[in-house]
């Protein structure tokens, strides 16, 4: 065992283990930034030769007693106490007075600028007339010879805050005690027009007999800095950093005024009760430490982040602190807590982190179902309503839906087309009423949830159920949100903030702000409905869907103004920044990316069921697009859309539009002669192709159903496109059989079913006078065209390429 | 007043801050990439020591200790190992005692540890050494974790005065280091700087001179070592005091 050595600095003893036999602890301090002592041999002029990239910027020597001395004749100095940013403390005689003093010398560096002088003097001036018991008073001020800026301030004997809260014996009465004393010292300087702008722990010093004398009023802002980043001792933990100052401080330095104060005086408040900063995703006292309940409103009150919403004078904090104060028996327990074994903070915590993510989850899924029930509205009613087409309107149900009934659903309520109107399509439309029904009140159980409001709770848990039909990931969710929502924690947690609530409004805390964001998604929305509630009546139907939507849109957007008028009477809500709600980033992070998932999940799960449905409305859309297609050498397919029917002679673009005659013609710039001899030649092309269509089809008819299957017929087709061509050429010019190849749309013609291309099966069915058909295409192995695909529509009519059989098979039976 | 020239040249703090070790780690994400592999390599041959420190408070033998270190570090540095613990959150430290303590927990079976990484050896570490060295940790009643802390600290300024040490190269600096470094802890030195000087053959201004110079250095070399290990500037500070709080009996 090596001999016991001790350190001749800090009297410790010397470790076995010790570096190169040195003290740990003094080389450990001696790595401080700004530790006086580590510095104390330096000379001014030592500093010069030193490499200056070690030396931060904003540091100070501060200079012995003794030399000090020389530059304070009436002074007597005797020790330095306490040195930082702002200068140095100096605890001194009067020689003259006999009276103890406290002397601040500012840092060097601040007489730099012209203007400081003046500035000096002024603020120092003012400071002199603050001249109260609980601050510290100024008695002299000036510079001297060497520039160097001083204070002759009283001197307190005793300690300060600092060190009484590291002590670690600050009993939450004593803080009740002290806090008010501050409070007095504040509203008396911010009467007077002077903001501390740097309330610390530091700052506030506590005489012999526990009196509170503040200190350092209005230097922050005489030195012009930021106030904390400075100071810094070897035992205090959590100083140099911002954690005392205001938001506004930070973020807009110029707009500070006496709030910040208020709310530097909650962290220290918050400090002296818990031990601990308010920092990020703090607890209020009371979950922390046996401390009134009511406390943690007031504490929270002043570390609101908008002035606004803080204390606005310090004698308030000091009135209710001391009610509390008044009519509380000593270190009361959490009300929701009495009587029942206490909780582990961390399973209250993590039960907080579930009721986020629950609640998270709650708002996304509502949303969602919001959008798709708008958008479900907008489409259904509006496509169709715009156009005025009911294909469009089926085209929009059918994107979105992919349910071809409640695509009717909306064509036949909003034009009262009894063709069109059918049970299933209403119940279909209703359905969308529902989500409608359920998805509201599932963002508004969110926001509940959030605000740990009871009610939301109940409604979250009503919700839940329906969610348990959904096998499997709605009922996965639907057992964790009941299970979260039934927990004995959550039932505390909630219990905790609605007594909060009530202390918060018993105590009369003003309103905040109102949230709007809220009643703007309700008055949007209530605006699209009027509008297209309108825009039916405008175009002569009667707005059938109101009376689904409406309801539920009536409900959200009462609610949304009643909470908006809510927070402005009550003023509860104001507080929810800071009032116990506090939303855990990580759990809402959590809780979207459970939400995702669900989302990514459940369209896996209706893929199978989603595909056809979007290739429905997809081959849909592309018939409604006049989309060119090759479909054989020299045939173009113009779209379907307005495919005529006929003859050539009697095919026509549209109901109004020019025959396919007539646009030969017009773009084979035909004379009259060659036109008669190519109408003659289209004409028997045209019969010629249909005969051979024809051959190839087979039709079986039952009474209200056609199948019509055309075998690939495409060897032939393309034996007779030569022929038709030879003839066309033996008659045309040069000029006129490149333009013909160009233009002659004989998609029109021949096109109707991929000009013998694929296996065909056309399925029609008339049911009620209504005609449904169901077209498939199948293509055979090399023809370069991708398998299989369908298409399908009904209505009233049928288009006339499929009238066609219709119609001949009934005249064949 | 010469001191009142603002010093112009302010510590490249962001700069030079985002090269160290730990923020190599942390930045990483990829734990693939070959800074990180080297910067996480670096780290755990620095502090491996606490770690075995607080593994033989834990009760482990010599022997299960260096198993458990060598194992622990295999896992920490083959793929993956950062999610022992979220090395997002704080300096390296904690985040080393944190997946130490996560990896026992799942480590609990010594053939476990044999399987994983007994006898495999992923660094070269002086257990010999750090048997002795265990052996001079106080016996009185230390937690684990606080002794972790305590060696910890003592390894930061053991390296760092290594390298102020290593900085004094030849005969005549060497000495001059020898009599000047008790001034490090303080002013109270039995030594006087008189007699310093006279031993050095320099004037006592000198002297002060060359004190102030070599805290400086010091200090420097301290912060630097303990930003190797923590996340941002303004976090050094706060680790020597906690660092210091560690070495408080």
């Amino acid at each position: 065992m090596a001999e016991e050595r001790h350190c001749s600095e800090c009297g410790g003893k010397l470790p076995a283990d010790a570096p190169q036999g040195l003290c740990p602890k003094c080389l450990m301090k001696a790595g401080l930034e700004s530790d006086a002592e580590a510095d104390k041999t330096a000379t001014p002029d030592d500093q010069s030769d030193v490499p200056t990239n070690a030396t931060p910027p904003g540091r100070f020597v501060p200079p012995e007693p003794a030399e000090l001395g020389k530059q304070f004749p009436q002074l007597e100095i005797l020790e330095l106490l306490g040195q930082g940013g702002m200068g140095a403390v100096y605890k001194a005689r009067q020689k003259q007075l006999d009276r103890l003093v406290a002397l601040k010398i500012l840092p060097p560096e601040v007489g730099q600028t012209e203007t400081f002088a003046e500035r000096f003097t002024r603020e120092a001036r003012s400071l002199a007339k603050l001249n109260h018991p609980r601050i510290v008073s100024v008695y002299d001020f000036g510079y001297t010879e060497q520039g160097l800026y001083f204070f002759i301030m009283e001197f307190v004997d005793g300690t300060d805050l600092r060190r009484v809260i590291q002590s670690g014996e600050l009993e939450p009465s004593e803080s009740l005690a002290i806090v008010p004393q501050i409070c007095e010292a504040l509203q008396f300087a911010h009467e007077e027009g002077i903001v501390h702008r740097d309330i610390k722990p530091e700052n506030i010093l506590l005489d012999k007999k526990g009196r509170v004398k503040i200190a350092d009023f209005g230097l922050a802002k005489l030195l012009d800095k930021p106030p904390t980043a400075y100071t810094l001792t070897a035992a205090g933990h959590k100083m140099g950093t911002p954690h005392y100052m205001a938001p506004e401080q930070i973020e807009h330095p110029g707009q500070v005024d006496h709030r910040a104060d208020i709310y530097s005086l909650g962290v220290v408040f918050y400090e002296m009760l818990t031990g601990q900063l308010p920092i990020g995703q703090f607890a209020p006292p009371s979950q922390k430490v046996q401390v009134d309940v009511r406390l943690d409103s007031v504490v929270l009150k002043t570390l609101a982040h908008e002035p606004e919403r803080r204390y606005q004078h310090a004698s308030e904090v000091k009135t209710d602190v001391e009610t509390i104060k008044a009519d509380s028996p000593p270190s009361q327990a959490p009300i929701a807590l009495v009587g029942q074994p206490p909780t582990p903070a961390s399973a209250i915590s993590r039960m907080e982190k579930h009721i986020t993510i629950v609640a998270v989850l709650s708002i996304v899924f509502g949303t969602i179902g919001i959008l798709i029930g708008i958008i479900a509205f907008v489409a259904i009613a509006g496509g169709g309503l715009i156009s005025g087409d009911p294909e469009a309107m089926f085209a929009g149900g059918g994107l979105i839906s992919g349910d071809p009934e409640a695509m009717f659903a909306g064509g036949g309520l909003i034009s009262q087309d009894p063709a069109a109107m059918n049970v299933t399509g209403i119940v279909g439309t209703a359905v969308w009423g529902f989500f409608m029904l359920v998805s509201v009140p599932e963002v508004i159980a969110g926001i509940g949830l959030l605000k740990r409001r009871s009610w939301a709770r109940i409604l979250a848990l009503i919700l839940a159920i329906p969610n348990l039909m959904n096998i499997p990931i709605g009922t996965a969710i639907g057992i964790y949100v009941i299970w979260v929502l039934l927990n004995d924690e959550t039932f505390k947690l909630f219990a905790q903030a609605s007594e909060i609530r009530k202390k918060e409004q018993a105590a009369g805390i003003k309103p905040g702000p109102k949230k709007i964001v809220l009643p703007i998604i309700a008055i949007t929305t209530a605006i699209l409905f009027l509008i297209a509630v309108s825009v039916t009546i405008l175009l002569g139907a009667f707005p059938w869907f109101a009376i689904v939507f409406g309801p539920p849109l009536l409900i959200f957007v009462i609610f949304a103004l009643w909470q908006a008028k809510g927070r402005a009477a009550t003023g509860v809500a104001g507080q929810s920044r800071a009032a116990p709600p506090r939303t855990d980033r990580r759990a809402v992070l959590i809780g979207l990316g459970v939400a995702a998932i669900a989302l990514i999940l459940t369209a896996i799960l209706i893929l199978p069921g989603l595909v056809p449905a979007i290739y429905m409305a997809k081959s849909r859309v592309a018939s409604l697009q006049e989309e060119t297609v090759e479909i054989a050498p020299g045939i173009q397919k113009i779209g379907e859309m307005d495919f005529p029917y006929g003859i050539p002679e009697d095919l026509t673009f549209g109901t109004e539009g020019p025959t396919l005659s007539d646009e030969c013609t017009r773009t084979l710039e035909l004379e009259p002669s060659e036109a008669a001899q190519v109408h003659k030649i289209l004409r028997r092309a045209y019969r010629q192709y249909l005969e051979l269509e024809r051959q190839n089809t087979q039709q079986y008819r039952a009474v209200n159903s056609l199948t019509v299957i055309i075998s690939p017929f495409r060897q032939e087709a393309e034996s007779f496109l030569k022929q038709f061509w030879a003839d066309l050429d033996s008659i045309l010019d040069e000029q006129k059989r490149t333009l013909a190849r160009r233009h002659l749309p004989l998609g029109q013609m021949f096109g109707t079913f991929q000009f013998g291309g694929p296996k065909v099966t056309i399925a029609i069915s008339k049911e009620n006078g209504r005609f449904s058909y169901y077209t498939t295409y199948k293509w055979p192995k090399g023809s370069g065209k991708s398998g299989k695909g369908t298409s399908s529509g009904g209505g009233s009519t049928l288009p006339p390429k499929y009238r066609r059989f219709w119609e001949q098979s009934a005249t064949d039976k | 007043m010469s001191d009142n020239t603002p010093k112009s040249s302010t510590p490249s703090g962001a700069g030079r801050f985002a090269t160290t070790h730990w923020s190599v780690v942390r930045a990483a994400g990829r734990p693939k990439s070959a800074s990180y592999q080297q910067a996480l390599e670096t780290l755990c041959q620095t502090y491996w020591f606490p770690l075995y420190a607080y593994l033989r408070r834990q009760g482990y033998d010599s022997h299960q200790a260096e198993d458990y270190t060598q194992a622990f570090f295999a896992g920490l540095l083959a793929k993956g190992g950062l999610r022992l613990a979220d090395p997002k959150r704080g300096k390296f430290r904690s985040f080393l005692l944190a997946a130490l303590k996560h990896f026992l927990a799942n480590e609990r079976d010594r053939a476990q540890a044999q399987k994983r990484g007994g006898g495999r050896k992923v660094l070269s570490l002086d257990f010999e050494n750090a048997e002795i060295q265990y052996a001079l940790e106080p016996a009185h009643q230390l937690s684990p974790e606080k002794l972790f802390e305590r060696s910890w600290a003592l390894t930061v300024l053991e390296r760092t005065m290594t390298r102020l040490q290593a900085e004094s190269a030849g005969a005549k600096k060497r000495k001059a280091f020898d009599l000047l470094k008790v001034y490090l802890t303080g002013e109270r030195s039995s030594v006087s700087y008189r007699d310093v000087a006279a031993e050095l053959d320099m004037t006592e201004g000198a002297v002060k001179v060359a004190v102030h110079r070599l805290r400086r250095r010091y200090r420097e070399l301290l912060r630097d070592e303990i930003a190797q290990t923590v996340t941002a500037e303004d976090e050094i500070d706060a680790e020597i005091r906690d660092l210091f709080a560690a070495l408080a009996p």
